[in-house]
């Protein structure tokens, strides 16, 4: 059961040398497994927010724990279904936050430069999406180091449960 | 067994100007062939003029000098062991074999890569394959990279 969930223009302050959280996907039982098979970050604001060499550092990670979270409700990508979602963990911070929990595992790094790549969309192959298993967490998070200035920052991810 | 798919990664690459340079190697177990879905490179350059970097996805028969990498399940649930490993850190070149695609990047950009079900390159079993990039002169931002793949 497809569904997108994610947050619009929300602040990321420049020159944090921590990892916060940015999204997260999971949900709040122990019984259901998602599926992310997409997803995607895009920075707002004027190209010359940033500087030649202000790079996000962004990375994917799980985690056993969460932070609590606010942003869209589920959408559903066929709303002539009559199944309802389980509750997914909220999205998206108010405020990006550090993650909470034992880290799992990391999946990918990529340094992220929003003057030039405003925006970034990742698409996995059907049988490859990346999995949250019972009660992890996928966080996806920066360091803002290297950034001069609070961005604002949209991003979704398209999830996929199959009860 | 099947459809055990992992995740590999290599962050924070200083690389030298002018010059070839292995970023992440990935090495298929002995009678354990791999499947790669999809990998992936990134930048941080700094000037919006630098010449590209070519990035070279390539068949190596050799660790090169180099340390071991960190594989991760995309499925945690799976109690299995990957049998996949990756290399990093390399001091040394790995001997090259095929070269499977080339493609030059902005040294302030990134590019990803996930192939369609059915065609994804694979690596036979003791087999490696690499991502190696060449840096123009004065060029040198460190890189990141990853490959995603399936036993």
């Amino acid at each position: 059961m497809l569904f997108t969930k994610g947050a619009e223009d929300r602040g990321v302050a420049g020159a944090v040398d921590a990892p916060r959280v940015i999204m997260m996907a999971g949900t709040t039982g122990t019984v259901d497994r998602l599926y992310i098979r997409e997803w995607s970050l895009g920075m707002v604001g004027a190209s010359s927010l940033f500087g030649d060499d202000e790079y996000y550092k962004l990375w994917l990670a799980v985690y056993d724990d969460n932070p609590s979270y606010s942003g869209w409700d589920e959408s559903p990508y066929d709303d002539s279904l009559s199944e309802t979602l389980p509750v997914m963990l909220d999205a998206v911070p108010s405020s990006p936050s550090a993650p909470v929990g034992s880290l799992l595992r990391t999946y990918e790094t990529r340094y992220w430069f929003p003057k030039h790549q405003p925006t970034l969309t990742v698409a996995y192959p059907t049988r490859s999406p990346m999995v949250v298993d019972r009660s992890e967490v996928l966080c996806w998070l920066v360091n803002s180091a290297e950034v001069g200035q609070t961005g604002s920052l949209s991003c979704w991810y398209l999830g996929d449960w199959g009860g | 067994m099947a459809a055990f798919q992992g995740m590999t990664r290599a962050e924070d690459v200083t690389l030298t100007a002018a010059a070839t340079e292995t970023l992440l190697q990935l090495v298929a177990a002995s009678n354990h062939r791999v499947k790669l879905i999809g990998w992936g490179v990134s930048f941080k350059g700094t000037s919006v003029t630098e010449e590209p970097i070519k990035v070279v996805l390539k068949r190596q028969t050799t660790a090169g000098t180099s340390s071991a990498g960190t594989v991760v399940k995309v499925d945690d649930s799976i109690a299995e062991t990957l049998q996949t490993a990756s290399r990093i850190s390399f001091t040394g070149e790995p001997t090259a074999g095929d070269e499977l695609e080339v493609l030059n990047v902005h040294p302030q950009g990134w590019m990803n890569k996930f192939y369609p079900e059915g065609r994804e390159i694979i690596v036979g079993g003791g087999d490696r394959i690499g991502i190696e990039v060449t840096t123009p002169t004065g060029v040198s931002p460190d890189g990141a990279a990853f490959f995603h793949f399936e036993e």
